[in-house]
């Protein structure tokens, strides 16, 4: 079993080893030996994830926990979820549980960046449960509807 | 010499805050500050001699001018310095300061009331016979206000009157779509100006947005700072300003600036503010004047050698400008670039996360109002700080602006350091060939290139030997190779 490691959008599988001379770093099927740590690369950690500044660019790396690689937060699936594109707040809720939508009906009117934007159903369902209330905010990525799954 | 003020507050947050309070300090004035509870750690909290706390909504606590010139006279404080943003051209507040017997640093309010109000001001500016742009104004007949605008013809951008910082702003490229925009850009207005009113004008394609820095004192006296080019911009927002413009003639630069001269002179303006113009094919049109200090004044400061928020103070206190014409001139090339918590790969919206690292470069102007902890959150505008560098030439400028970008080092909230150095490495920035739409036509520049295979190892690797559970299982195993060694011999 080897460690999972988030950068970006993309999961890498790698092996950490200790080398006589080099830590070593199996990643796909090669083993490379890693140049020795380098004073140019700022580093800074927040639990399971690293901020790296290297090469005048930042990088986060995050490490995948075995067990939570395969939950979701809601337990829906993921095209149930309308999340928020930008952190924000929510301006106007056009939904209540129990409401069936379809494709393209408005969710939820955020504001984020002064303006305001329409969140809405990627697909047809009913609405299970509104995660956000007028004037309440919210960040990236956080689940503000949830359909139900259809029968 | 005027009686100078003993304790100056102000009314702002983030990198303005710290930027007026050094001066202030070092004029040997108090610095006061206002601060909501999310700011009570920040730099200019730190830098202030006196912290007034706020209470309200992060942003409305700031915009309270009420609780703020009621906490401000508790604090026996004379003047206040708006900053940008804010109570920073509200007419109302300015007028109410000085009714509680202190000094608003800024301009009259009658002033800001003229040049607050876009429509009133583009008629003043006009009816002297300086230029503007082709429009059609909402409010000179409302019922036939989209008919007027289809008359001035496509392209055309659709502004709220009572805006600003691009908010509410539409460009309509097809008449078709003119009724959509309007009320789009009419609710926008409302909500934020609490003003639906609109006008519409002639858009100019690929336009450069250059400025002139303006100083006017209680005397009569009106002086230019020479302009600033701020054509690098997102979502309607500046980024990116240099001074001076790549883009004029020495003649052109002569008559951009004397226009905002004698547009300040008209409007009998006394304080720092900024006339507005855009540019293109050798033409320039009066857009607004800003009746404050702008974010991107450093520029100006850095060319010219000027302080604008001393100078601001000076005439506050009713003093002459002491500063004519022939004292100003420009030295090498100045540029700003404003650090933003945001993700330019997905247009540009705003991030969030905690401050764990924040090295700024050294040997270069930075005026940051984050520091390392701070909590980067949506509840206020997402700008960090500002990197500004000066060199004997553009090229130069630029230059050393990437060197420091590569030196500036923001971890724990994603920022656009890595999208401006793209910015500054394109070949039509280097050589000068901007316009406000640069940005938008250039979508190659927005995501991170993607790595290199040794540099996706290197990375893998910093971050594999900074994570416990990759280097305990990296001990367990050589310890184990040791042993399987030893009974092998």
């Amino acid at each position: 079993m080897r460690h999972r490691l988030k950068l970006g959008d993309e999961v890498h599988e790698i092996w950490l080893a200790r080398g006589l001379d080099n830590d070593l770093l199996l990643l796909g099927d090669t083993w490379h030996a890693l140049p020795p740590p380098s004073d140019g690369a700022v580093i800074a950690t927040n639990g399971n994830t690293v901020h790296i500044h290297a090469g005048g660019r930042t990088f986060t790396v995050q490490f995948i926990e075995p067990v939570s690689s395969l939950a979701d937060d809601t337990g829906a699936s993921a095209d149930a979820v309308a999340r928020a594109p930008m952190p924000g707040a929510v301006l106007s809720v056009a939904v209540s549980v129990g409401d069936k939508v379809e494709q393209g009906d408005p969710l939820v009117v955020i504001e984020s960046m002064k303006m305001e934007t329409t969140v809405r159903a990627t697909r047809d369902g009913t609405v299970a449960i509104v995660h956000v209330v007028v004037g309440g905010s919210f960040e990236r990525d956080a689940a503000l509807v949830t359909l139900a799954d259809e029968a | 010499m005027s009686k100078p003020f003993g304790t100056i507050l102000v009314a702002n947050r983030g990198e303005i805050a710290v930027r007026i309070l050094r001066t202030v300090k070092s004029m040997g004035i108090r610095g006061a500050i206002v601060c909501h509870e999310l700011d009570a750690d920040s730099p200019a909290a730190r830098l202030a001699d006196i912290v007034i706390p706020i209470e309200g909504t992060p942003v409305g606590s700031y915009l309270d001018g009420e609780q703020i010139i009621r906490k401000a006279r508790a604090a026996d404080v004379n003047s206040i310095h708006p900053g940008y943003g804010f109570l920073s051209e509200n007419a109302a507040f300015a007028r109410q300061v000085a009714d509680a017997g202190m000094t608003f640093i800024g301009p009259s309010p009658a002033t800001i009331e003229l040049m607050g109000d876009k429509i009133r001001a583009r008629a003043f500016v006009a009816d002297r016979g300086f230029p503007v742009a082709p429009s059609a104004i909402e409010d000179d007949d409302p019922a036939t206000f989209a008919e007027r605008a289809r008359t001035v013809g496509a392209p055309l951008l659709i502004k709220p009157s009572a805006g600003g910082g691009g908010k509410g702003m539409h460009i309509v490229r097809d008449l078709a779509l003119l009724d959509e925009a309007i009320a789009r850009a009419r609710s926008e207005a409302e909500r934020y100006f609490g003003d639906g009113r609109l006008y519409a004008e002639r858009y100019i394609e690929r336009p450069r947005h250059i400025e002139v820095q303006v100083l006017g004192d209680a005397h009569g006296n009106v002086i230019h700072l020479f302009e600033r080019e701020c054509s690098l911009q997102r979502r309607f927002q500046k980024i990116v300003e240099e001074c001076p413009s790549p883009a004029l003639s020495q003649d052109e630069r002569e008559r951009i600036c004397e226009t905002a001269a004698g547009i300040a002179r008209a409007a009998e303006y006394s304080n720092a503010g900024t006339v507005e113009f855009i540019y293109g094919e050798g033409q320039f049109y009066f857009l607004e004047m800003n009746t404050r200090l702008q974010v991107e004044h450093p520029v100006t400061e850095e060319a010219t050698g000027i302080d604008l928020v001393a100078a601001q103070i000076r005439i506050a206190t009713g003093d002459p400008l002491g500063l004519s014409q022939a004292d100003i001139s420009l030295t090498g090339h100045a540029i700003e670039l404003r650090i933003y918590a945001e993700d330019a790969a997905r247009d540009f919206t705003p991030t969030t996360g905690r401050v764990l690292a924040f090295c700024p470069p050294e040997g270069v102007r930075v005026d940051a109002g984050i520091r390392d902890g701070s909590n980067v959150t949506a509840a206020f505008d997402p700008m960090l700080a500002k990197l500004v560098v000066h060199a004997g030439t553009r090229h130069e400028a630029i230059d050393r602006a990437r060197a420091a970008l590569s030196r500036f080092v923001v971890l724990g909230c994603q920022t656009n350091i890595a999208f401006l150095d793209r910015l500054m490495a394109d070949t039509d920035v280097a050589n000068g060939n901007l316009h406000t739409g640069l940005i938008a036509e250039k979508p190659e520049l927005l995501a991170d290139p993607p790595l290199a295979p040794q540099e996706l190892i290197q990375i893998l690797g910093i971050a594999a030997r900074a994570m416990r559970p990759v280097t305990d299982a990296a001990d367990a195993i050589a310890t184990m190779h040791v042993r399987m060694g030893g009974w092998r011999n």
